[in-house]
């Protein structure tokens, strides 16, 4: 019958999605949509969907991270995402916190600034991490982006001077963050603190921890009178007791770090410190004993705490933990001590985000107990279940211990484990089948280091970290493995591995270009201390379109020396640094970096 | 030959304080003018660096950062075994050039390094090193010294590096004092295990042995009303605000530093300048009035002092030409006599 022929068709239109110009659902609605979708890789996929989605998502998508400087070319980021309000981009490997990587290595943030921040028209928050950034670079900025700037973090960089710091106060009215925490900067005098406090008067956060720049009180005092809302505040070092009328004045404070008891013992310098009511976080240098209890009328309701850089002992640590059931997050030195760890676990019960830094080998804070071990560690796997994120320095370690991560703490994210070389003897190695539960009992985990000596973990217990790899993302992996064949199995086990480095291996450098070659996820590979070659022949088996290699040759010129104990310079070996990108050869690699190129 | 009189052998001794303001140095910075490398008269060099690194909580307390030092070995041994000078064939090679380094350590920002000719090496015997803190809590070591020994034939040796307590107020001289008294005190030289040495053989205490430098960032400021040094330094007139040295005032008191010699001071403050920059700091900032406390009159902080019989100090300088630090480097060339124990 006539009549109902043309109906099927309408509703087979109806019912599509895609299609090109003139879809049914409007752009409006793709875009809300997209919104929602959060998780960068999602989105990715959802682009590849058809070049209308594409599109959506390219002029919707509001935050990129750029992993590495060099795998995309600004150009290329700006034609992507034309309407990004916030970007990251990360430079420096790693290894640039301790020193093996040299300072002429690149990551210049100029490229970016310059072709960004001006055709970038929604841009309000920048974020570099371990890139070399300069005075001009930030007035460069300042010029483009001033007057929407929300949040600039310099995280970890270098290259600029306080001179930088005071166009950004002088020219970002709105700017809420300012992170500048272990930068190197020049230091030319602290003005630029008055001048944030006297133009930026929405500044929520301000952080330079760890840098070694000059504090005025009066300045601070100032920023806390004109910054209503600083939530947080984070400085370099200044003493306490000059910090008193700042801490009268900043009443919406919720974080602080970076006071000082300069006068240890001196007590009566501090009686008149009084902490804003809301503060919740906090970190205070060279706290001992004496001065520990200024914290006791608000430790309970303390939610991060930071102890790193105390004088505390063990038995001072488990007194004043005992004091703060709520903490989300705590940082400590090993000091601590099994004893320590074992207070965590009985009163920290909501305990996110735990790190164990290492402390000084010698003439320190009298260490009890010799730090941290499979004791502790057990402990506060049983009693911490809320954990996220760990990171340690063990002096001793046992398959039991990573078992009981494995079985109880079923929200790890992120696990760093780092066994130092003070005992001689340690009570259970290979680590492989504690290795392997863990692994499998913490299904959340996207991070994953494990830094151990040789015999810490076998070839087959390197080949259960590949095979319970999961949705691990980031490895990082020292002395571990006993042959190439060990770092083969692994590989063939890292389905979604996309970011990997590995230390004093004892890997061929044919293993390692086979290794990569079987990880189909791996976007970004640093190695040192292998078997390397002078000229990184084998290498090239890694080749491939768009992916770079870059080799750092052994120097001999450093191979003789040994410091006082003994020790090897590590400068000495060799480099790999391999990665994905699309922006093709380095222009910019210092002498001491060979490009590897096929032939 | 008369009974008893020994033979002999002078030694040239170049000892060399640097506090290098926590920066890491330039991979091209050239020391040669530092070291006087082109004289390639030096038998042995000691060289005392503070604040390789800088001085924070986690400096002090967290693990030891050794890329500093080595960053500055490096350095020390390529402008030592340069091929543009004498006969070293090899660049940098601490085996094969003219120079080997006998001894370093490193103590936070604190760093020591011993350097003599190759030839030399076979007479050295019995090295020893040590640190001690007087920093926070009276023993940590951003504030302290390290020190190093060795015998050269039949006489010793001790090489003390100190960075002591800051300030310039009164009664910051009398911490540093107490500390140098502390760091002679405290200081002992363990026998290493495996030389049987003979009982009274090898000194265990600084003031022991025969020939001793004390060199570093003593810290010693110039005690003097802020006008009147401020009118010295415009006028640069160093001797008379030299009458304010609290060192020198020390020395010449004969409380503790007793026996301790320094050569003529002749050259400028060493403290405190602009970094990349041969102006002081006082004068740069002396008319921003909110600031003005904030700054101190510059200083002759940086020294070099010995003690012991068979010593002479030949120069004495500050080197002007490396900006890096807001200090300035400072050498000192002495002549050693060392008694032939093996002839």
């Amino acid at each position: 019958m006539g009549g109902e022929a043309p109906e099927p068709r309408r509703l087979t239109r109806a019912l599509s999605i895609g299609g090109g110009d003139g879809g049914w659902v409007p752009e409006e609605m793709l875009q809300l949509v997209m919104g929602f979708v959060e998780d960068p890789r999602d989105r990715e996929a959802a682009s590849l969907v058809c070049h209308r989605w594409h599109r959506v998502d390219a002029l919707s998508r509001k935050h990129v991270t750029v992993p590495f400087c060099y795998a995309v070319s600004p150009a290329r980021l700006l034609a992507r995402f034309p309407r990004l309000e916030s970007l990251a981009v990360k430079g420096k490997p790693r290894a640039a916190m301790y020193g093996l990587i040299p300072d002429d290595w690149g990551a210049y943030a100029r490229p970016w600034i310059t072709e960004l921040a001006a055709p970038l028209e929604c841009l309000k928050a920048l974020h570099l991490r371990r890139m070399v950034v300069t005075d001009d670079d930030l007035a460069e900025l300042v010029r483009a982006r001033g007057h929407m700037l929300q949040e600039l973090k310099l995280d970890k960089c270098t290259g600029f001077s306080t001179h930088g710091l005071r166009l950004v106060a002088r020219s970002c009215r709105s700017l809420r963050t300012l992170f500048l925490e272990e930068c190197q900067i020049d230091d030319k005098g602290s003005e630029w603190i008055h001048d944030l406090a006297v133009c930026c008067p929405v500044l929520t956060t301000l952080n330079f921890h760890m840098t070694e720049l000059e504090v005025m009180p009066a300045d601070l005092k100032l920023l806390a009178k004109s910054c209503k809302s600083l939530i947080s505040l984070k400085i370099s070092d200044c003493d306490l007791s000059d910090l008193i009328e700042f801490f009268q004045f900043a009443t919406a404070l919720e974080e602080f770090a970076g006071g000082t008891f300069n006068e240890q013992g001196e007590l009566s310098k501090y009686v008149n410190v009084k902490f804003p009511s809301r503060l919740c976080s906090l970190g205070l240098t060279y706290m001992g004993t004496n001065e520990m209890p200024i914290m006791f009328p608000f430790s309970a309701i303390l939610k991060k705490l930071d102890l790193q850089y105390t004088f505390l002992t063990t038995e001072d640590h488990c007194q004043l933990i005992a004091k703060c059931p709520n903490l989300l997050v705590l940082a400590v030195r090993n000091v601590i001590g099994d004893r320590g760890l074992g207070v965590v676990a009985d009163t920290c019960k909501k305990l996110q985000r735990l790190r164990i830094e290492r402390g000084d080998d010698e003439g320190g804070v009298q260490e009890e107990q010799g730090g941290v071990s499979q004791v502790g560690l057990t402990a506060i796997a049983v009693g911490c279940r809320e954990l996220e994120y760990i990171a340690a320095y063990v002096s001793d370690i046992t398959n039991g211990a990573l078992e009981s991560i494995g079985t109880f703490c079923k929200k790890l994210y992120d696990f760093r484990l780092v066994l130092l070389d003070r005992e001689e003897r340690i009570t259970d190695l290979p680590l492989d089948n504690g290795v392997r539960a863990l692994l499998r009992g913490c299904t959340k985990l996207r991070r994953f280091a494990l830094y151990l000596r040789p015999g810490g973990l076998s070839d087959a217990g390197l080949g259960y970290i590949g095979q319970c790899s999961g949705n691990i993302q980031y490895m990082l992996l020292g002395n571990v493995g006993e042959t190439d064949d060990g770092l083969i199995s692994f590989a063939l086990g890292c389905v979604n591995l996309r970011k990997l480095e590995l230390r004093s291996c004892c890997f061929s450098e044919r293993a390692l270009a086979l290794a990569i070659l079987h990880m189909p996820s791996l976007r970004y590979v640093w190695v040192q201390g292998y078997k390397a070659s002078q000229t990184g022949r084998d290498l090239m088996l890694m080749a491939r379109p768009f992916w770079n290699i870059e080799f750092t040759p052994p120097n001999p010129k450093n191979g003789g020396w040994l410091m006082e104990d003994g020790e090897p310079c590590v400068d000495s070996h060799a480099q790999i640094l391999a990665y994905h990108s699309l922006a093709g050869k380095r222009l910019d690699c210092p002498q001491s970096v060979v490009p590897l190129y096929p032939a | 030959m008369l009974g008893g009189q020994s033979e002999t052998v002078k030694y040239r001794v170049f000892a060399g304080t640097w506090n290098v303001g926590g920066l890491a140095p330039p991979d091209d910075l050239d020391l040669e003018d530092w070291l006087d490398t082109k004289n390639d008269s030096y038998d042995i060099y000691v060289l005392g660096f503070q604040e390789i690194v800088p001085l924070n909580a986690r400096n002090v307390l967290g693990p030891k950062q050794r890329r500093a030092a080595m960053k500055w070995q490096l350095l020390i041994g390529d402008a030592l075994n340069s091929t543009r000078h004498g006969a070293a064939g090899m660049h940098g090679q601490g085996q094969g050039g003219a120079f080997r380094c006998l001894m370093s350590k490193q103590m936070v920002g604190i760093f020591v390094s011993v350097w003599t000719r190759s030839s030399l090496c076979r007479h050295v015997r019995h090295p020893g090193v040590c640190s001690v803190g007087a920093g926070v809590l009276g023993r940590l070591g951003n504030k302290g010294a390290v020190s190093v020994r060795f015998l050269l034939h039949g006489t010793s040796f001790c090489f003390v590096c100190c960075h002591l307590a800051s300030g310039g107020e009164k009664g910051d001289a009398l911490r540093r004092n107490a500390d140098a008294a502390g760091i002679l005190s405290r200081t002992s030289f363990l026998g290493f295990g495996g030389v049987a040495a003979a009982p009274g053989e090898v000194p265990k205490k600084i003031l022991g042995h025969d020939r001793v430098v004390l060199l570093g960032d003593l810290n010693y400021r110039i005690a003097m009303d802020d006008d009147e040094a401020r009118q010295l330094v415009r006028a640069r007139k160093w001797g008379m605000l030299l009458e304010g040295d609290e060192l020198l005032l020390e020395l010449s008191s004969g409380r503790q530093f007793h026996g301790w010699h320094e050569g003529h001071v002749t050259f400028a403050p060493t403290y405190k300048y602009s970094r990349n920059s041969d102006h002081l700091h006082w004068c740069a900032d002396g008319v921003a009035a909110g600031r003005e406390k904030q700054h101190r009159a510059p200083a002759w902080c940086d020294r070099i002092l010995w003690r012991g019989k068979g010593m002479k100090q030949v120069r004495y300088e500050r080197c002007g030409c490396y900006r890096l630090s807001d200090h300035r480097p400072v050498r000192a060339l002495f002549h050693a006599v060392c008694e032939l124990a093996d002839g």
